[in-house]
């Protein structure tokens, strides 16, 4: 078999038991809420229209959003009840990941609620009340049992909804299939991605097909098939707790943004943690900011971040001190801000840069930024995601008055294949990322030093700060790595042929820097 | 009902009772007071809106009436009470409503399972219910989607009686019936009034039925009673021209149907 398709197998327990868990989660939370709101709803014409109005807006919102809302919302109450109660509410994973997909799984099990009780014959309902029952006993032995299938039909609908939606909790920091959809994108592994979506398929089709069954029997009031239907979830949900009850709760939590380099510093940290003998669990894909507030909230234990991107976004400065003195002012504001250790520096700089093709840039000649300026009117962008937010990009459009023709925004990947293609001339690159020596690329020197440093440094949670497992596992990274040992192992991930996973190309960096992999 | 002193005091009491619709703008009944004795077979006869209908279900409270008192057996009907005494009075309704998930078995014993009874005396009772309404026993385990329209109505007079009520009421029972099926029907159904001395009220706008089923006959128009009498008064009155031209079309129906006969007669 190839080996990547065998390195995805062997994540599938996981991931797949995480997937069924959450979804399951959100599904049974979704049905107990709006099973109860529908039937109360039943005898307030105007709160059931309010409910299902909400319920269709909340549908409206973007999956990746609502999943981005819960963190800063989940972040607040964690705040709250810490100052109040003296506990923290974990921001961070299964819990926003539940929350958001809950409010998914709503409206369809809410509208077929409401559908099925509406819908029942008014004679059935003359005959309940004529016979004796309490509205109670009604709802309980007569409506709801009727509109049972058609209820059903919409738990099925929410079924398929929230396994598809559950793949965009990767971000947050949840375990799931798009795990493989989210780390595929950003290494190119399109094994990696076509597994993901064909595992969250399959497994939406199987749970269709046996929540049909269910439906079917709910209508044909066929115990056999409700049995069958009902003993085949069953077996699923029980297949995921398999991997679950063998795996002992990992003791660290090391963290990753979204890109190749993040994943590998992230896999080698966990490897020299594991050398150590203890158990680490990588959570990968988180966005920046989600990444340092989970840290100073103690969710990851340790994570690799930039100086300038912690000066500017976390800190809010928009001053350009010296390298050393913004490490040093950085150092003192993380501890006494939020108890945060900041390590050290890696050795190497991942700062923004621009860049272009070499042809392309000597053809126009433009070797600085602002050359580029003087043209810029004529050329693309091409940025990944944040850049076009981040101050960064603020201060080298003021501070040389950049214009573009146009602008695109990119996952990091696809950036630098328009570039390749020419669909952008001009690309917000990362300084040690491989693809600069691999596409032969001209960084564009920046003579009014616009963009901060971006010293990679690593991080340590509050409860961790003394920790000697982690320190000791850290330590000998410090001041280790140079930007050509970073390049190098950030190509063996981002390269077309022959590509390596982060974790191989950990390995080989840890050999590189004379530590052993 | 016998009182101590011996005076005897009607089971059922209506007492000026009004019930409007949309909010108080049109009534449906108009300040209407009867009272019915134990034992008796009652039928509201009237068109359609006259009423009737909604007379019959302020007796078991599934209509609350804007002014005036329902007592059932010396209790004022309320809010509180009625679910209590409404699982003493049998209900019979036209589409029958059975309930399409449960079995004929299920259908039937519904009342006497809210009232507790112990599953012994549910079963016994079962089979009590099918010999009454002529159905065979085995019939308990079906579904009732599988039953004949006479059958589901057999099943919805058991499920009626199935608490043993001393009260019955029945909204057009046999109206959507075949008239053979009826017949029968109706005919079973008054044998058992007498056998466990019932006090039913049956709404009905066939006047021959209502003649030939009722110990009383209580005519509705414009959500007043306009005439009130046994069978044989109502047949003999002419003073309400209304009262008079309902009545007599059973007769007159009866009459063309014997000259028909008639004319045949000597064939047969």
């Amino acid at each position: 078999m190839n080996s990547r398709i065998a390195e995805a197998f062997a994540l599938l327990p996981q991931y797949l038991s995480q997937h069924i868990l959450l979804s399951l989660a959100a599904l049974v939370l979704g049905g107990l809420i709006s099973i109860p709101l529908a039937a109360a709803a039943l005898h307030f014409p105007r709160l059931r229209g309010g409910l299902l109005a909400v319920a269709s807006v909340i549908q409206t919102i973007p999956g990746l959003a609502m999943l981005a809302l819960f963190y800063p919302v989940l972040l607040a109450v964690s705040e709250l009840t810490q100052d109040s109660f003296g506990f923290s509410v974990p921001a961070l994973g299964f819990l926003p990941s539940v929350a958001a997909l809950t409010l998914y799984a709503i409206l369809p099990i809410l509208r077929n609620t409401v559908t099925g009780l509406t819908g029942i014959d008014p004679t059935i309902s003359e005959a309940a009340q004529g016979v004796g029952m309490t509205r109670r006993q009604q709802l309980l032995q007569v409506d709801l049992p009727l509109a049972a299938p058609v209820i059903m039909a919409g738990v099925r609908m929410a079924a398929v909804w929230t396994i598809g939606a559950a793949t965009l909790a990767t971000p947050v920091g949840q375990t799931s299939l798009g795990n493989y959809i989210f780390s595929g994108l950003q290494t190119e592994n399109w094994v990696f991605v076509l597994f993901g979506c064909a595992a969250a398929a399959i497994l939406a089709i199987l749970v269709d097909l046996l929540l049909a069954l269910v439906e079917k029997a709910t209508a044909l009031r066929d115990k056999r098939r409700l049995f069958a239907g009902i003993a085949g979830l069953v077996a699923l949900i029980g297949i995921s707790l398999v991997p679950l009850a063998r795996s002992q709760t990992s003791t660290y939590v090391i963290g990753a943004k979204n890109f190749s380099e993040q994943f590998i510093l992230a896999e080698l940290i966990a490897a020299r943690l594991r050398q150590a003998g203890a158990t680490v669990t990588i959570k990968e894909g988180l966005g920046s900011a989600v990444a340092f507030r989970a840290l100073a909230n103690s969710e990851l234990d340790a994570y690799v971040d930039y100086t300038g991107t912690l000066w500017t976004n976390a800190m809010g400065r928009s001053d350009m001190p010296p390298r050393d003195q913004m490490l040093k002012e950085l150092t003192g504001w993380t501890k006494a801000e939020y108890g945060v250790t900041l390590l050290g520096r890696l050795g190497f700089e991942n700062a923004y840069v621009l860049a272009m093709r070499k042809p392309r840039a000597s053809e126009l000649g433009i070797t600085r930024i602002d050359d580029l300026a003087r043209r810029a009117g004529e050329l693309s962008l091409g940025s990944d995601i944040e850049f076009l937010d981040r101050p960064e990009w603020a201060a080298l459009k003021q501070s040389y008055g950049l214009q573009f023709r146009q602008q695109f925004s990119y996952n990091p990947t696809f950036m630098y294949r328009a570039l390749a293609d020419g669909t952008v001339d001009v690309i917000s690159a990362y300084s040690s990322d491989g693809r600069i020596a691999a596409d032969d690329l001209t960084v564009l020197a920046d003579p009014h030093h616009a963009v901060p440093n971006y010293d990679a440094v690593v991080l340590i949670a509050p409860k961790r700060a003394d920790d000697p497992v982690l320190r000791r596992a850290l330590q000998p990274l410090i001041g280790a790595l140079s930007v050509e040992n970073m390049r190098a192992a950030n190509y063996e991930v981002d390269k077309e042929v022959g590509k390596m996973s982060p974790a191989q190309a950990a390995a080989g960096l840890a050999k590189s820097i004379g530590l052993s992999p | 009902m016998r009182q101590e002193d011996g005076t005897s005091k009607p089971l059922i009491e209506l007492t000026d009772i009004s019930i409007s619709f949309d909010g108080g703008q049109s009534l449906a009944v108009n300040d209407v007071s009867l009272n019915i004795d134990a034992g008796t077979f009652v039928s509201l006869v009237g068109a359609s809106g006259s009423g009737k209908t909604s007379l019959l279900k302020t007796i078991n409270g599934l209509n609350t009436p804007d002014r005036g008192s329902v007592t059932i057996d010396g209790h004022i009907l309320s809010k509180d009470n009625a679910i209590g005494l409404r699982r003493n009075i049998g209900y019979v309704i036209q589409n029958v409503g059975l309930f399409p998930h449960m079995n004929v078995a299920e259908n039937i014993a519904v009342t006497p399972r809210l009232l507790h009874w112990p599953e012994p005396r549910i079963a016994s009772r079962l089979v009590e219910l099918m010999e009454l309404v002529d159905l065979p026993t085995d019939y308990l385990d079906r579904s009732v989607n599988m039953l004949s329209g006479g059958q589901k109505q057999r099943v919805g007079i058991a499920r009626a009686l199935a608490a043993e009520p001393d009260i019955v009421l029945m909204d057009e029972p046999f109206g959507a019936l075949d008239p053979l099926t009826r017949d029968a029907l109706a005919r079973g159904y008054r044998d058992l009034h007498d056998k466990f001395g019932l006090t039913t009220v049956m709404v009905t706008h066939d006047m021959q039925e209502a003649a030939l089923l009722s110990d009383r006959i209580v005519v509705m128009h414009g959500g007043q009673i306009v005439c009130d009498g046994t069978p044989g008064d109502l047949l003999n009155d002419t003073s309400n021209p209304m009262v008079f031209d309902l009545l007599n079309l059973p007769r007159r129906q009866a009459e063309r149907i014997q000259a028909m006969v008639g004319n045949t007669g000597s064939a047969r």
